[in-house]
Parts: C-alpha cells; sequence; structure tokens
C-alpha cells in the first residue's frame, strides 16, 4: 500500500468507526450538519453516528428566528411560517413561544416550522385580562413572564404538560400578583378533553416556577415548584431593601439582586440567586449562588451547594426564562463542568465558574 | 503497577523491539516506546515479537513519525513516575507543569503537517491503537472543520463531491439555517 500514491479524495474513504471520533468533538450542531453534507461517505457516517453524539451546545434564543451559536460566535436564522403580528416571549426547552396582541398563544418548533397553539393558555389570559379591566385598580397588563413544559417520555401519547407564570402589572411598575397557569397542551381540540383539567393558583411576588420529577418513584408525575421572593410580601416595604443593600455596599460591595431562578438539574431541583459586583469599572463582575432543594426535609430547605454534580447550566432568555441543565462528565461536550453560562439581559452575559467562585 | 515487578521492568525497559514498516524498513525501539501502542503490547505480551513486528499498514515515513510520538511520550511518563518520589509537592508541581508545557507544545509542533500525513497518522494511530495519537489528530482535524462549509472542508482536503442533486437538495431542505 503506497501511500504517497493514494488518490486526491482518501479523506472521503475516512473510515466510519474514525469518523465517529471526531464528530463528537464538534460542540456545534452546525458543524456537524455541515460535515454530513461533505461527500457521500460522511453523509451515511453521520447519519449513523448522530443519535450517539453528545448533545451538542444549547443556543441561545435571540429573537423571533435568530439564534447565537455560541461555539462559533456566528447566528442562524431558522425559517418560521408565523401567524401574523406574533411577539416572540421566550424560549420553552427546544420551542419557542409566541403571543399575538390580539389574542392567541403558540409553541413553535423552530426547526419542523410547526406552530402549536396552546388555546387553553389563550383563553385564560384573555379571561383574567378581562377581569382587571373590570376591577376597580385600572391600567393593569396582564403578561407571561415565563412558560415552562414537561415533555412526556417518549413513545408516550400524553400531550406535554405546560405551566405558565403570568405577571399582573400595575403601571408597569411592580408586579403585584402573579398567577400560575398549568395545563396540557392539546392541540386538536376536543380528543380527551373531558379527562384533563386545568389549574391556577394566585400568589403573591413569584419569583420563578419549574418542572421537576426527581428520582422518586412514588411520585406519579413532574409537579411545579415555585419560589417566593422571601423578603417582601407585600410590596411596599422598600425601606427594608434599601437597608439591605447599603449594608452590602459599604462591606463589600456586592449587590445581591431581587431574582432566582429554578432550574432541573439531573436529579435535583437548584435555585439560583444572581448577584453583582459593582467595581466602579466598565464592566459589572456577577455571579450566582447555587442552592440545591432537599425535599426530604419538611418544609424543603435550600442548602447552599458550591458545585453543580459536573453539570454544566444554561441560563438565558428574558429574566432568565429558560434553562437546561447537560451533564459534561464525558468531557466531549464543550461545556465547562460546573460553570453557569448565562445571558440575563442584553449587555449581562458570561460564565461563572460555581466551583471556584469566580467568573470564567 | 505491582512493586515486585520493578527490578523486571527496568529490565524489559532496556528491552529493544525491532518494528517493520510495509516498505521493509526497520526501527530499533524501547519497549516503553513501543508499549504506548496496546497491538504492540499484546504482541509483546503473547511472546510473538522474535524477529521484529511487522507493520502492513504503516509507511516508513509515518512509522517514523509515530515513534518520534511514543518516544517522547513514554519519556513524559517515565519522567512522571521518577520525580514523584524526589521532589516535594511543590517542586514536583512546578516539574510537572512545565513537563506537561513541553509536552503540549511537542503536539502541536507534530500536528504541523500536510493533510496526507495527518490522515495517515490517524489511520496508524487506530491500527497501533495508540489513544493518545488518535486522540490529538482527531481533534485536529476537528478544530480544522469548525466554522467550516461543506465546500471549504472539501477544499481543504481534497474531498470530491459524490452527492447527488437530489441528495444535497434533501440536506438544503433539512437544515438549510447551516448553510447561510
Amino acid at each position: 500500500m503506497a501511500s504517497s500514491k493514494r488518490a486526491s479524495s482518501a479523506w472521503s474513504d475516512l473510515p466510519s468507526d474514525l469518523l465517529g471520533l471526531f464528530l463528537p468533538r464538534l460542540h456545534s450542531l452546525a458543524d456537524r450538519v455541515r460535515v454530513g453534507a461533505v461527500c457521500r461517505p460522511w453523509r451515511s457516517a453521520a447519519r449513523l453516528h448522530y443519535p450517539n453524539l453528545p448533545p451538542p451546545m444549547p443556543w441561545v434564543a435571540l429573537g423571533d428566528r435568530a439564534y447565537l451559536d455560541v461555539v462559533n460566535s456566528s447566528v442562524h436564522e431558522l425559517n418560521l411560517d408565523l401567524p401574523p403580528e406574533v411577539d416572540f416571549r421566550g424560549s420553552v426547552d427546544h420551542m419557542l413561544f409566541l403571543t399575538r396582541y390580539s389574542g392567541g398563544c403558540f409553541l413553535a418548533d423552530p426547526f419542523s416550522g410547526a406552530v402549536h397553539p396552546v388555546p387553553d393558555l389563550a383563553f385564560f389570559l384573555k379571561a383574567l385580562t378581562r377581569e382587571e379591566m373590570f376591577s376597580i385598580t385600572f391600567r393593569l397588563s396582564v403578561s407571561v413572564r415565563k412558560v415552562q413544559a414537561h415533555w412526556p417520555a417518549p413513545g408516550s401519547a400524553a400531550a406535554p404538560v405546560v405551566a405558565a407564570l403570568i405577571d399582573n402589572t400595575e403601571n408597569w411598575r411592580t408586579s403585584f400578583r402573579t398567577t400560575i397557569f398549568i395545563f396540557r397542551a392539546v392541540t386538536d381540540t376536543g380528543v380527551g378533553r373531558e379527562n384533563y383539567r386545568t389549574m391556577s393558583v394566585d400568589l403573591r411576588r413569584v419569583l420563578d416556577i419549574a418542572f421537576f420529577r426527581g428520582n422518586r418513584t412514588s411520585m406519579p408525575s413532574a409537579c411545579t415548584y415555585a419560589i417566593k421572593n422571601p423578603r417582601a410580601g407585600s410590596y411596599d416595604n422598600f425601606d427594608y431593601e434599601e437597608d439591605e443593600i447599603v449594608d452590602s455596599v459599604s462591606y463589600e460591595k456586592v449587590f445581591p439582586i431581587n431574582e432566582a431562578y429554578l432550574v432541573e438539574s439531573g436529579d435535583h431541583l437548584l435555585m439560583l440567586k444572581p448577584w453583582i459586583v459593582n467595581n466602579d469599572g466598565p464592566s459589572d463582575n456577577g455571579g450566582f449562588d447555587v442552592y440545591e432543594a432537599d425535599l426530604d426535609t419538611v418544609p424543603c430547605q435550600w442548602k447552599p451547594v458550591h458545585n453543580l454534580r459536573g453539570r454544566a447550566l444554561f441560563l438565558g432568555g428574558h429574566y432568565g426564562s429558560s434553562s437546561k441543565s447537560i451533564c459534561v462528565g464525558d468531557g466531549y461536550c464543550g461545556a465547562q463542568e460546573d460553570c453557569i453560562y448565562y445571558v440575563r439581559y442584553a449587555r449581562d452575559s458570561g460564565i461563572y465558574n460555581v466551583r471556584i467562585e469566580a467568573a470564567r | 503497577m505491582a512493586s515486585a515487578g520493578s527490578g523486571d521492568e527496568k529490565a524489559a525497559a532496556a528491552a529493544m523491539i525491532t518494528l517493520i514498516s510495509s516498505d521493509n524498513e526497520k526501527f530499533e525501539v524501547t519497549e516503553a516506546t513501543a508499549t504506548l501502542s496496546q497491538t504492540i503490547r499484546h504482541m509483546i505480551e503473547d511472546g510473538c515479537t522474535d524477529g521484529g513486528v511487522p507493520l502492513p499498514n504503516v509507511t516508513s515515513k509515518i512509522l517514523a513519525r509515530v515513534i518520534e510520538y511514543c518516544k517522547k511520550h513514554a519519556t513524559a511518563a517515565a519522567g512522571e513516575e521518577g520525580s514523584s518520589s524526589s521532589f516535594s509537592d511543590a517542586a514536583f508541581l512546578e516539574v510537572d507543569r512545565a513537563f506537561l508545557e513541553e509536552l503540549e507544545e511537542f503536539d502541536d509542533a507534530f500536528l504541523e503537517v500536510d493533510r496526507a500525513t495527518l490522515f495517515d497518522l490517524i489511520l496508524a494511530a487506530n491500527y497501533l491503537d495508540i489513544k493518545g495519537l488518535l486522540n490529538l489528530t482527531c481533534q485536529k482535524v476537528a478544530d480544522s472543520v469548525k466554522g467550516k462549509t461543506p465546500e471549504q472542508i472539501r477544499e481543504m482536503y481534497n474531498i470530491v463531491n459524490d452527492l447527488t442533486p437530489e441528495e444535497e437538495a434533501e440536506i438544503r431542505r433539512e437544515t438549510q439555517w447551516a448553510f447561510e
């Protein structure tokens, strides 16, 4: 076998199992797709290996159809056949959540282009809006802050369970009531309707909600967890909060932020509390305190933790409205262990390492 | 590793193995160097290396490069073992760090080869089952295709596009976003 005289297209003869060795090293979905489009042998090898590859690095949804591919710092546009006049309100796992001003809520799959209406949520919002319009306090606006979905096990015919966190805002200023609405995303109305119920709860100042299944076999299905702002029982105690902040400034210049995010990570439920350090420089440093729910204690307690059990978290969207936890234990995935990759607002993004408690 | 065998190991480390390339060139290497290849390690364990190890899938040009890699990394492995007993922890860490840096530099320089050589190195690393070299070369390929279009990848690796227009249309239809 004379390698020097080998045909110039030897690379297309790369054995399939060797192609399977370098495909997992591509962390961008776009790169994997493009490698599969080079030539026939690579295409069939790529197709063979796709199902066994570690998950690619998640994308950051930027708006209607634009996505940021963090690995290559490039933006991809997905073609979506959207209903007219819809607004992008965040992402729900691999779906986009869209609303229309004139009413209507949708989940859209940016890859297949399929758009699923979620009529129950639309009806509920309409009813809520109407109720507010006839109440004493005028100028209220109802908006959906976060939508979470719990997908049934693969192969199950059940529709996903969806939970929405809805803010009732007065003069765009303070949220005086939050409502959690839980329903099934049934697309074809009528079928099996009698078998399911919707549910709503009104609470004060809910910071975040999350589905959590955990590893308890006794739990038949996912539960929705909500965290409330412990400090602010009502919205007229700002003095108290100011005091807290002044104290922090004088000692370590760390501002706790009145936000918290719930993330399901592996078999654990985590709460992330962001903070920022004002260093008078051009940019603020930030980070997160991480707590893990101890569901065995009654009432449930939050224990501070200093690692993510070898996983990486992705937090993005409007006010951290979407999150994802991926396992990076095998070192193949492009993300780093125990790090939080976050895009909270347009200018507040970064990577925070929980273990060494520093930005990366 | 059992401490009782250390005397034997020292003797074994000095033992030389002859590797024979596909074009019949002979290479004398220490056993420590040769056993970085799992394939050769198994041959040695089975006692079938007398009279040399024929490697019909590897040319002399590529075998020379592979041996260069194995020599460096065998030294590195030996160096790590030797230093751990004679240095304090801090000094050991320092030496370790310097060593790893040097090894990294070696690996970077080692990969400065043309595409054809890289291809042959991957095949040789796979055939000889040298995990480190296989990881290194596969990572190099992965890095080189990052952010590239299929056309650029074909150009880089001299690959002829043998996809039918129908197949190309299908790929575009499924994943148009990846090509814009």
